[in-house]
């Protein structure tokens, strides 16, 4: 039983600390993907007429981009429904 | 007594959460049959994350969690001790925990879209918009209300204003250790802690003698401030560190009302059903509990705010839909039971505290004082006069840091109502569209009324804009249990909307025709009424934007049945 | 050392022909000579009676000489990226890949990219091997665009590499405080992040370029004593005068094509002026390139190499 009860204890402060993990970087990870976002819009924003670096520069630097690529896509998503995100991340309540 | 009721509100809270939540996720949502969740389905490692419901749990009821189910209740007390706890337990379980419940799984079943999305699937594009809007009405609002309320808090007690201005400085300073050198979590934690302890004490040492005025517009200049700052410079450590407040909060207050069994005999447990609550401050009207009720108690209950939380990050980081009833259901249950908490604290030992004076503080106040007394009382190790100040800085920072997000958020929400203006007046658009311009409207609009109306008067219109979200939310959720999942079950979800969305329209047409010709009655007093036609037309566009939705649910509600 | 000559100028001026004309009369004084046209044209061949193509080609004893295939350039340029693209991204998005290069072809940017590479790559792996590089210049916009490639792409390259590191370092702040965060599987250190070093080596290839543009050329705008041609060349002195190019002479060329009255504008003047007469019967052979006196230029050139 003791030992059930110290597995117990130690999975709760596990959990506490994770939970608190996520709080301390909620905000700094939404800012971060916003950032990558933008660093894959500058670069991949030439194919679809937005100001951007020369496309070879863009083509050297693609095949390295793929988990950029996916948070552009990821953003280009959210952006269109963003009111729930930024209510939970904004801590309004 | 005060365990007696606190042991009740745990066992109606556990016993609803196992057997009727369970219902619902067996039976309506029948979620163990549900396809997989958006977490694993659509994972990229960006949003969709499967996350342990412990973790999510925490996180979810940290977001939900803030000075709303503290406030509500405190100022439910004029109606006595009971007519406000049965709210806050009734209400709750078949409200407030369904709404949250609910609109998390549906979430979970539109691939993690918002409710708003949702509403606009199943209602039409009006029951978008009206999200928006009356989401920037909220922003407007609780800027007034918690402005109105933070001000009077800190004139009530001098300490508070260093203690939160050092605290703070203890946020940049455990932000640096954590985000730019390479101390840690725990480094960090540890450093916060220890400046939080010291930014009470200097509180303490130095106590301020300001009018509310004077902080007035302090506040104003610290939310367009505040809000421009980088978010991992104060923000975000604020946020984290803040979260300890919570922790701290709830533990020692519940220990204290469980092991405490003093009776409940500060405040009568009925005093009347139209208890003098709701008004401009000086000329309170006479608030019949119904339908008024949920014009004062809304986070504790039920509140439209949390389906856009649930809605947001935590219906994509759900394992599995089952999770749902812990995270939804259950964080909600933990809010009702630290409204009850306040409650408790209040009408056991606020007279303890203030004596005669209990119903003339303000509410916040009567909450800090009741509830620092009943810890001291009961653990007697933790002094009044640091309960005191622990209390008011607990609610104080979970409002001011709404302030600041509100403000962040209002900028966003401008812009989107502003979009029809784009094609029409662009000069127009483009001014709005300016973050300054947004920031300062808000800030300005909020603070004036805050000044010149009174938590008393704009709460309850901060409330009734968040139960009219949380209506909207219910009907979606009706429409959705009906068209999507399973007809049989409509009626549990659809006679808890009908009801709350009748009561919350009586209550704001009440509101209406009750408390807003009041501004009016002296049409000398300029400011007072600038502040009614301000808040009345507010209000009366939310009731007309409720309608016109209400008109598209039936349409809707009609057309589906025509085609069943 | 100003090893490498560029005679810039508007279309019909006389580029290939006073490029031939020096690159030949340098070879015959004894230096080892290169002489590389850009110009899609292809009008060096003509001017040396021979055909040429981008390798160099002995033409005389100290002279050789080559035509930059643009073109070839672009798909070799366009084929490593294809390469890299298929050997770092997971199978299921190289699908559509080959379609999509082939619109890049036309992508603007593409072309002076590839003159930029092909200039690059006679630089470091040919020009050891020879005193002088003459290069004869394709028409007045795609020079200026390929000179200012270094410049305005460094601007760029530059402001994307603060950004990427102030990505790497949030994602490092991240993860260190939380390792379970799924931003951890792209966390790296600032020198194993792949974008980072590749937009580190774009950064070091440019610049050496742009160090070659401005410090180690000779650039040459040649006029015909006619408006327009001269309204040119003061446009590609402005432009090169933002780039921080300097123009180290004006070439007047057909000097006496027209009776008309002429004088060099007052800009152009304090520049070191070299004149050279209109040939009546053409220039039609190599014959006739070394009719045309370019001794001045050659003097005042290799002067200028022995005060260097």
């Amino acid at each position: 039983m003791p030992a059930h009860f110290g597995h117990l204890l130690k999975k709760a402060m596990k959990t506490f600390s994770q939970v608190n993990r996520e709080k301390a970087t909620g905000m700094l990870d939404f800012e971060l993907k916003e950032l990558e976002n933008i660093f894959a819009l500058l670069i991949l924003g030439g194919f679809v007429g937005l100001p951007s670096p020369p496309s070879p520069i863009a083509v050297e630097l693609l095949p390295y981009m793929e988990k950029e690529l996916t948070v552009l896509l990821a953003r280009t998503d959210l952006s269109q429904d963003p009111l729930g995100v930024l209510m939970g991340m904004l801590e309004i309540d | 007594m005060t365990t007696l009721i606190a042991l009740v509100a745990l066992a109606i809270y556990l016993a609803f959460y196992f057997i009727y939540g369970r219902v619902i996720r067996d039976k309506l949502l029948k979620s163990k049959e549900a396809p997989e969740a958006p977490s694993k389905r659509l994972s990229d490692g960006v949003d969709y994350v499967p996350t342990s419901k412990y973790v999510l749990f925490g996180h979810h009821f940290a977001s939900i969690a803030g000075a709303g189910p503290i406030t509500g209740p405190a100022m439910a007390v004029a109606w006595g001790w009971l007519p406000g706890l049965l709210w806050i337990w009734l209400g709750n379980i078949f409200l407030g925990a369904i709404h949250d419940y609910l609109a998390l799984a549906a979430s979970v079943r539109y691939d993690g879209r918002s409710v708003q999305f949702v509403a606009q699937d199943l209602i039409g594009k009006k029951a978008g918009k009206t999200f928006g809007w009356f989401t920037l009405f909220l922003c407007i609002l609780v800027v007034a209300a918690f402005g109105d309320i933070v001000a009077g808090q800190l004139a009530a007690d001098g300490r508070v204003f260093f203690a939160f201005v050092f605290f703070c400085i203890a946020a940049v300073i455990a932000g640096f250790a954590m985000y730019r050198s390479k101390l840690g979590l725990g480094w960090g934690s540890l450093i916060g802690l220890v400046l939080i302890i010291l930014a009470f004490w200097l509180g303490d040492m130095l106590p301020v003698k300001w009018s509310k005025d004077t902080y007035f517009l302090i506040i104003f200049v610290y939310i367009v401030l505040a809000s421009t700052l980088p978010v991992n410079l104060l923000l975000q450590p604020r946020d984290y560190l803040s979260s300890f407040f919570l922790y701290f909060g709830l533990i020692v207050g519940g220990i204290s009302a469980l092991i405490s069994v003093a009776p409940l005999n500060s405040i009568p447990a009925f005093t009347t059903f139209s208890a003098k609550l709701i008004g401009p401050a000086g000329a309170l009207q006479p608030s019949p509990f119904w339908p008024t009720v949920p014009l004062i108690i809304a986070c504790g209950a039920l509140s439209g705010f949390h389906a856009l939380v649930a809605s947001g990050t935590s219906s994509k980081q759900l394992r599995e839909e089952k999770d749902a009833l812990f995270v939804g259901y259950g964080a909600m249950l933990v809010e009702g039971f630290l409204s009850t908490l306040v409650i408790i604290a209040i009408a056991g030992f606020g007279a303890a505290a203030l004596g005669d004076k209990l119903m003339s503080t303000a509410a916040i106040p009567r909450f800090v004082q009741s509830f620092a007394q009943m810890v001291t009382t009961n653990l007697p190790f933790l002094p009044m006069s640091f309960m005191t100040l622990f209390a008011a800085v607990w609610v104080s920072t979970f409002a001011l840091t709404t302030l600041d997000t509100t403000n962040r958020l209002g900028r966003y929400l401008v812009q989107e109502m502003a979009e029809p203006l784009k094609e029409k007046n662009p000069g127009a658009f483009k001014f709005f569209s300016n973050k300054w311009v947004a920031s300062i409207i808000i800030a300005f609009v909020g603070i004036f009324l805050a000044r010149s109306g009174g938590y008393t008067v704009l709460w309850p219109a901060f409330s009734g804009a968040n139960q009219l979200l949380a209506s909207v939310v219910m009907l979606t959720v009706a429409v959705w249990v009906k068209k999507k999942l399973n007809p049989k079950y409509v009626a549990s979800v659809m006679i808890p909307a009908v009801f709350l969305w009748v009561t919350v329209t009586a209550a704001l047409i009440w509101y209406e025709i009750v408390i807003i010709p009041v501004f009016f009655v002296d049409m000398a007093k300029t400011l007072s009424v600038i502040t009614g036609a301000v808040v009345g037309l507010i209000t009366l566009f939310m009731l007309i934007l409720n309608f016109i939705m209400i008109s598209s649910f039936l349409k809707n509600w009609k057309v589906n049945a025509q085609a069943a | 050392m100003h090893d490498t000559v560029f005679f810039l100028g508007k279309g019909g001026v006389g580029k290939t022909t006073l490029s031939s004309a020096f690159a030949l009369a340098l070879a015959r004084r004894g230096k080892n000579v290169l002489v590389a046209s850009l110009d899609p044209a292809h009008n060096l061949g003509d001017a040396l009676e021979t055909t040429l193509n981008g390798r160099p080609k002995k033409v005389e004893p100290n002279l050789d000489a080559l035509e930059v295939n643009l073109a070839e350039w672009v798909d070799k340029y366009l084929e490593e990226s294809r390469e890299q693209l298929k050997a770092n991204y997971s199978y299921n998005m190289t699908l559509n890949l080959d379609s999509f290069f082939s619109i890049l072809k036309y992508s603007p940017g593409t072309e002076e990219y590839a003159v930029l590479w092909a200039i690059e790559d006679i630089h470091c792996r040919l020009a050891p091997s020879y005193d002088f590089v003459v290069f004869d210049t394709p028409p007045t916009a795609l020079s200026l665009r390929f000179l200012s490639l270094p410049a305005i792409s460094g601007l760029w390259v530059a402001e994307l590499t603060k950004l990427r590191e102030r990505i790497l370092k949030s994602r490092q702040t991240i993860v260190r405080l939380n390792p379970e965060s799924p931003v951890a599987a792209s966390c790296v250190d600032k020198n194993d992040d792949k974008v980072y070093g590749k937009l580190g080596s774009i950064r070091t290839r440019l610049k050496a370029l742009d160090t070659l543009f401005s410090k180690h050329s000779f650039l040459s705008v040649i006029v015909n004593p006619d408006d327009l041609s001269v309204f040119e060349a003061l446009r590609i002195k402005e432009e090169l005068l933002k780039l921080g190019i300097p123009l180290s002479a004006v070439c007047v060329n057909k000097q006496g094509v027209s009776d008309a009255e002429w004088k060099q504008t007052e800009e152009l003047s304090h520049l070191p002026q070299f004149v050279f007469d209109f040939c009546r019967d053409g220039i039609r052979s190599r014959k006739d390139l070394e009719t045309i006196g370019v001794e001045h230029l050659l003097h005042y050139f290799l002067d200028k190499q022995g005060k260097a």
